[in-house]
């Protein structure tokens, strides 16, 4: 029976982390609202939370919130809807590194999801796919291929930096 | 700052040296979650769905019947919404008081690029917390456009507004003379902490950072925003169950810790009451060099003796500002504080439009204000479901038929149905709002607030064409 006693327990365990995953990927002003959606998705859904694995669930469902909240204003041709929910855009970020934003921006949305969640959420192996929706093995690669595909990238800069040092 | 660590493009661990670099410019390095702001909101986004459409029906008690945790508090929460709706004046006996009253609400513009203009039935304002003040007047606006119905495509136009072009003041934060140690210290030393501020990742830190104390971030961003959360003297703070037991030497995982940590409700005793409340948030804004005078106060009764909580709203020329700071307090003490450290300083006075051309930016794509957003309500169930890959769609919480009605097929050269909402924009004040630039500078742009006849809000910057940079960035 998932009542007020569940959500207080989810709410107590998890509503920082999922209150730092919104912050990390939308402007200020908007970290408290979208949280707080995030949250009341998980107590309309409350049947749907798996158990054991809440945490990736709230992470997932910020995803999608996020990703919807960063489309709006934004037309979005009806032919050409990602299948990934692109829920962080660098150019909205308060990054202080520019070329960090930069090879951010010039990644995939996916590779830039797995990353950041890597990164900043700290997540692999099964904590990564429960949020991605896909097996261990899976996220795994998806890991590895994103971790080299970061390092061509900035690899890519260092050698166009070179040749204009030249 | 702190400097990126070097990168050696041939060496075999160039990955996970990449990989910290990404991880040294985590947003969220230095900050602070206010829970308990953070569960009043939640509360108040149930409060809304459940009364947004607050029918004579009965469907509104249906409503709130559903809701069980977040309805505990929905009404404490709906008085936080009273009180940014009206700035001041609260009635239904609600013990929320104000020094500074009359203050017009901050206007709500395009957060950051993100947000689109949004349409919504009322001024509400700031959800409780600083850096959230937009925010109510966007649940507000979801919430209405929702279950209002007709957003999305959307004409306007105009009845008995001035053609004539104005000026108006804008400001900006500068951060760059409050970013400091001396700022952090000073706040450290207003709340009681010791310990000397640190530069980490590019945010001064005081206490500690793993959750097991208070901890005070000033972060390098626009509004110098400073915030400081004591987990110990929150009712329902999570406190590290052995934070000594966390080897320095295993690699750090930032979603551990909470799993780690023990988290039981508390009893602190009362909280102070509002005057005691507000005394200690002027003292914290003394200690800091801001002037607590030029803050609206309002301290909200959200009906639980455990905790108390105030918003100082700035205020400048009887108009809100966006910059606020807050803090919350219980029996125990100061829990969280929240604000923005960053002086206000004017721009100058800057060529804005006549309000009848801010209706007409409203159908300007340029400008996107030209539709409201829709509510994410259960239907966020929907998103989830289809993979987030089309736009939230609002449907009205209405009961269900009780029996299916089979849609007829057009006839042969019908028309098809393509509904379009007119409204009819009767008023408009000229006011500022909150802006993100892209490089996360923080400017007050002088704003319009346009009513509709049909008692929608809609704001759309004010700014003439002349002073706006339409570039794109990056």
């Amino acid at each position: 029976m998932r009542d007020d006693a569940w959500f207080e327990e989810l709410f107590r365990a998890h509503a920082g982390a999922v209150h730092r995953y919104v912050m990390r990927r939308c402007a200020p002003s908007d970290v408290q609202d979208l949280t707080a959606d995030v949250l009341l998705v998980a107590w309309r859904r409350r049947q749907d939370v798996p158990e054991g694995a809440e945490l990736p669930w709230l992470y997932r469902t910020a995803s999608y919130i996020l990703a919807n909240h960063h489309r709006k204003g934004r037309p979005t041709p009806v032919e050409h809807l990602p299948e990934e929910p692109d829920d962080v855009d660098p150019a909205d970020l308060a990054i202080v590194d520019d070329e960090v934003r930069e090879v951010l921006e010039a990644l995939s949305p996916r590779d830039r999801r797995i990353l950041l969640l890597h990164a900043w959420e700290g997540l692999d192996g099964e904590g990564l796919a429960a949020v991605l929706g896909i097996s261990r093995g899976g996220a795994d690669a998806a890991l590895s291929r994103a971790r080299s595909r970061l390092r061509a990238v900035w690899s890519e800069r260092d050698t166009v930096q070179a040749a204009d040092l030249r | 700052m702190s400097t990126p660590p070097p990168i050696d493009p041939s060496s075999v661990s160039d990955e996970d040296a990449y990989v910290d670099r990404l991880r040294a410019v985590d947003p969220a390095t230095g900050a602070t979650s206010d829970l308990t702001a953070l569960r009043a909101a939640v509360a108040a986004r149930a409060d809304e769905t459940a009364g947004a459409a607050a029918a004579p029906d009965g469907l509104a008690a249906h409503r709130r019947s559903r809701f069980g945790w977040p309805a505990r508090v929905a009404a404490a929460a709906a008085a936080v919404l009273v009180v940014g709706s009206g700035g001041y004046a609260l009635g239904n006996g609600r013990a929320s008081t104000a020094e500074v009253q009359g203050a017009a609400p901050v206007i709500s513009l395009n957060g950051g690029g993100s947000d689109s203009g949004l349409g919504s039935s009322s001024a509400a304002e700031p959800a409780p917390s600083g850096a959230e003040s937009l925010a109510g007047a966007q649940d507000s606006a979801r919430s209405l456009g929702g279950y209002g119905g007709g957003w999305g495509r959307t004409i306007f136009t105009e009845s008995g507004l001035s053609d004539a072009a104005v000026r108006a003041e804008a400001w900006a934060l500068d951060p760059s003379s409050t970013f400091s140690e001396a700022t952090a210290a000073a706040a450290a030393k207003a709340l009681g902490m010791s310990g000397t501020p640190t530069l980490r990742d590019g945010a001064w830190q005081v206490g500690a950072t793993d959750g097991s104390g208070p901890s005070l971030g000033l972060s390098p961003d626009g509004q110098g925003t400073l915030s400081y959360y004591d987990p110990s003297v929150d009712p329902w703070g999570c406190i590290a169950r052995d934070a000594a037991t966390s080897s320095p030497d295993e690699p750090e995982d930032p979603a551990a810790p909470l799993e780690q940590q023990e988290c039981l409700e508390r009893d602190l005793g009362p909280a102070p009451g509002t005057d005691a409340a507000k005394a200690r948030l002027g003292e914290v804004l003394a200690a800091l060099g801001i002037d607590a005078s030029t803050y609206e106060m309002v301290a909200e009764d959200y009906g639980d003796a455990r905790w108390s909580y105030i918003t100082g709203y700035q205020v400048v020329d009887g108009q809100r500002t966006g910059v606020t700071w807050s803090a919350s307090l219980t029996g125990a003490g100061l829990s969280s504080l929240y604000g923005s450290t960053a002086e206000l300083v004017s721009l100058g006075e800057y060529d804005v439009v006549s309000p009848a051309e801010a209706v007409a930016r409203l159908g300007d794509p340029r400008f996107g204000a030209s539709g409201g957003y829709p509510y994410i309500a259960d239907d966020t169930a929907g998103v989830l479901e289809n993979g987030g890959s089309t736009a939230v769609q609002p449907t009205p919480d209405v009961p269900e038929l009780a029996e299916s009605t089979l849609p007829i097929a057009p006839g042969v050269g019908s028309s098809f149905s393509w509904p379009v909402q007119e409204i009819q924009i009767t008023s408009a004040r000229l006011g500022v709002a909150m802006n993100w630039q892209s490089d996360g500078a923080v400017v007050l742009v002088p704003t319009y607030e346009l009513a509709g006849a049909d008692g929608s809000t809609w704001s759309v910057i004010a700014v003439a064409d002349d002073a706006l940079d339409f570039a794109t960035v990056g």
